[in-house]
């Protein structure tokens, strides 16, 4: 038993050494999280699986069809999104943005074009029966994974360390500004390692459908979590280092499996966000200066916020709420009006944070599902009213805060990885099977004895009012000026007397309090749900797109996002989910090109007003 | 300088390492209300960590740092900059998107030992910025932030200012002006930590001097007297 966990750990390691090679080698050139990694991933299985469908073709056949053809995608890709990404003050946090819209893109792309039933290849292609190593018998795709990716990791090396075009390679990863000192033609040698890492991809694709059972367009977030688990455990940046990594993730994988079964899944996430915390730079990386990185000053302009004033923005609140109450009277679709109302508070609420700190909370959903199940466990369990069951939701959002808050060690990307693995985490827990008795796991819950579409209208608008206030108080308070001030340059902050870590904490917490409580109003409101919708990651894209949109550190901008937004994807009617995941993966794709401050930039971009 | 000096900061046995590298090797010293004290050495020898291990930047691996007779070992910069310990920087570190006078605010408003002070128009005046108050900090010249640097510093009304670096890249009628002003600080009470590669520079403000060399120190004396230590000597210009 042990054996075979041990045996079996290595070889799918091993797959997860490639799953994760060719992401490690774009970061380590680029400094860039390229966060549809997993997606192309995807694309190769489907690749695969319609080779094999198609012409009979044996996925060995396909694989260096594959490489070569994402290698020769991934070349212009570069020249299209990555070189103008490169220009922009911080790449790695606007490349987190892009490649999560270019991620939404292509999964609803893929979606629209295959359908969304699993695919697969039967396993006897690869070989029939298992092979019997020891007594323990392992099925032969596995021994393909481990064997292929051990060939790409040798051609990696060599590629590095042999070729010219390694050697530069290698000296970009080393530093950026000394090699482009040195005259090394910085945007060849990065079109390069980008064409590799999505040629890597495709290959690592070519066997998912082995590997993971079967594919689906929508597997594309969770290889990217469990790619970054591998190459944060074997360090980031180090290509050679994801080896120790796959082997790490795939034994502690297997051993899981072996004697913890129902709770495997939650492995990627908590390794994640566990490595992170405990080394954030890997488990090879020096750990000499890691206190130092907590006071570089962040390269993220800071948005100067709105130019009104108080008074305008007070007005501009009440504006809001008057039609936010008037709203039920004059329009009859309850349901999309509660929609608009919760998103208004989503988007000011992760504004709070991403606006005045500069963190973004890629996992936020996971706030407003803590809410939401905090609501429906204090009535299904403790059987409140909905009155107090909303308390109950603060609280739990604010727990589940309070919990994460060494996340807030971690800066830019790795801060919104974690905290997205982390709302993973917390999905996964939730709706674990396991838990059945308190959480009804998959199942969903009915809270149809508070039923109360009215009361639940009114307190998503009170929440939307508290999230209004919190950010006028934040851009006109001095609480707000020395949030700016942090946001600038932490350590300069400090040394004016800011406590930079409490004050951090507190609108970290605030955020999360704002999600918690719209989420509980949402549970309230919609009273039948399944774990899905209130963890859906879609609830943060959206929020963010909402943010980005308007302009982040400003009150109207996000109102102005969800209004127009929002607005827009209920004006065309646009059913089908694939189709808005499109529209609105790939207007992230433009925004974080070409408007990453938002419209509420744009006068100044054009120059209509002074600086 | 009829002042009684009292030792208001005590450094003993400091060590600071990265990795293998001993950054602060045992360093020992003492600094008095009213007292301006130099420190020199050739690169790397551990002078900006010794700013950054009692400024709280980081926390050092041994040793004590005690501020009026108290621990201030390992605490963050915000507690020490309210107990009165504040800096300057090598490349100044401003709040680039607020404006000057708000740079000063910000500070101002979380205070320092004996809470904030209020007169900014007057410290704006004092070091040259009243004219540009309004203007974002990111607009300024390097030597205009190296004054706001220093304001940020000063707005918090420090009784131990460390600076590190100041005079590089400023003009001569500058240099003299800077002088002056840490000078007459001194005289008001502030104890001054400089560190400082322009001799001339630090001859008209430091009583004395520290020379370090690989974390450690090897002179502690006047500015002549290290100018005639074959030690130092030997260290600055090598083996004869």
């Amino acid at each position: 038993m042990l054996f075979y966990a041990l045996a079996a750990g290595v070889l799918f390691g091993l797959y997860f050494t490639l799953v994760g090679l060719g992401l490690n080698l774009v970061f380590g050139v680029m400094r860039i999280v390229n966060l549809a990694h997993g997606d192309f991933l995807m694309l190769g299985a489907y690749l695969a699986c319609w080779l094999f469908a198609r012409f009979g073709l044996h996925p060995l056949a396909a694989a260096p069809i594959a490489a070569l053809l994402f290698l020769v995608l991934g070349w212009p890709l570069y020249y299209l999104l990555v070189a103008r990404l490169l220009k922009s003050r911080d790449a790695e946090m606007l490349s987190l943005i892009l490649f999560f819209g270019l991620s939404q893109l292509i999964e609803a792309l893929s979606a629209i074009t295959f359908g969304a039933s699993e695919r697969s290849i039967p396993g006897s292609v690869l070989g029939r029966g298992p092979v019997v190593v020891f007594g323990a018998a392992l099925p032969y795709p596995w021994l393909f994974g481990a064997g292929l990716s051990g060939l790409s990791a040798g051609a990696v090396y060599l590629f590095l360390y042999r070729s010219r075009t390694g050697m530069l390679m290698r000296a970009v990863m080393e530093s950026r500004e000394e090699a482009l000192a040195s005259g090394i033609d910085i945007h060849r040698v990065s079109a390069a390692a980008f064409a590799i890492g999505i040629g890597l991809a495709g290959l690592a694709g070519v066997l998912a459908p082995f590997m993971l059972g079967s594919v689906t367009p929508s597997i594309g977030m969770g290889v990217n979590l469990t790619a970054f688990t591998v190459i944060v455990l074997g360090t980031l940046g180090d290509p050679l280092g994801t080896i120790l990594g796959g082997i790490i993730y795939g034994l502690s994988l297997m051993l899981m499996q072996t004697y913890l079964s129902s709770w495997a899944d939650l492995l990627p996430s908590l390794m994640l966000v566990g490595v992170l915390l405990v080394f954030p730079r890997g488990l090879l990386a020096p750990s000499g200066q890691a206190g130092a990185d907590f006071w570089q000053p962040g390269t993220l302009q800071p948005a100067r916020g709105g130019r009104g004033t108080v008074g305008r923005r007070l007005a501009l609140a009440a504006a809001l709420l008057a039609a936010v109450g008037l709203g039920p009277l004059l329009y009859s679709n309850q349901l999309l009006l509660f929609n608009f109302v919760i998103f208004l508070a989503l988007a000011q609420g992760l504004n709070l944070l991403y606006g005045f700190t500069g963190y973004l909370p890629f996992g936020y959903a996971g706030f407003f599902g803590a809410g939401a199940y905090g609501f429906a466990l204090a009535v299904m369990h403790l059987r409140l009213g909905a009155e107090l069951a909303l308390i109950c939701a603060g609280v739990a959002a604010l727990g589940l805060g309070l919990l994460l808050t060494p996340l807030l060690r971690l800066s830019g990307a790795y801060f919104a990885i974690a905290n997205l693995a982390a709302a993973q985490a917390v999905y996964q827990v939730v709706s674990n099977p396991a838990l059945e008795g308190v959480t009804r796991g998959p199942y969903g819950v009915s809270l149809s004895g508070v039923f109360a579409p009215q009361e639940s209208y009114a307190a998503a608008a009170l929440v939307l009012a508290g999230a209004l206030g919190l950010v006028i108080w934040l851009q006109s308070s001095r609480f707000g000026l020395g949030l700016r001030a942090i946001r600038d340059d932490p350590l300069s902050a400090a040394l004016a007397g800011i406590a930079v870590v409490a004050r951090r904490t507190m609108v970290w917490l605030l955020s999360a309090l704002v999600a918690g409580l719209a989420g509980a109003a949402f549970a309230w409101h919609i009273s039948v749900f399944y774990p899905e919708a209130p963890f859906d990651i879609a609830i943060t894209m959206y929020a963010i797109v909402f943010v980005l949109f308007g302009g982040s550190a400003t009150l109207g901008g996000p109102v102005l996002g969800v209004l127009v937004l929002y607005g827009l994807y209920n004006a065309i009617g646009i059913t089908t989910p694939q189709y808005s995941q499109l529209i609105y993966g790939g207007l992230v794709v433009v925004l974080a090109l070409f408007l990453p401050d938002g419209l509420a930039s744009l006068p100044q971009r054009l120059g209509l007003r002074g600086a | 300088m009829a002042r009684e000096k009292t030792a208001l900061l005590r450094v003993e046995g400091l060590v600071k390492r990265f990795g293998g590298f001993r950054a602060l090797d045992r360093l020992s010293f003492q600094l008095a209300r009213g007292e301006a004290l130099g420190l020199v050495g050739p690169n790397g020898s551990g002078k900006t960590t010794c700013i950054n291990v009692i400024t709280g930047v980081y926390r050092p691996d041994g040793g004590t740092v005690l501020f009026e007779d108290r621990s201030a070992n390992g605490l963050a910069p915000h507690l020490l900059a309210r107990r009165g310990i504040n800096r300057t920087f090598q490349s100044p570190r401003p709040f680039a998107s607020l404006t000057v006078r708000e740079n000063l605010e910000v500070a101002a408003a979380h205070g320092g030992p004996d809470g904030p002070r209020s007169d900014l128009q007057a410290l704006l005046a004092w070091l040259d910025l009243d004219a540009v108050g309004e203007r974002l900090a990111a607009h300024l010249t390097s030597a205009q932030q190296k004054m706001l640097d220093l304001g940020r510093a000063l707005a918090t009304a420090p009784k131990l200012l460390l600076v590190d670096e100041l005079a590089a890249g400023l003009t001569p009628a500058e240099l003299e002006r800077v002088a002056r002003r840490l000078r007459s600080l001194v005289e008001q009470g502030v104890a001054l930590l400089v560190v400082e590669h322009l001799l001339g520079f630090l001859d008209r403000l430091a009583d004395r001097v520290i020379v370090m060399n690989a974390g450690r120190e090897i002179f502690q004396g006047t500015l002549k007297a290290a100018a005639r230590d074959p030690l130092v000597r030997e260290v600055f210009l090598g083996r004869a």
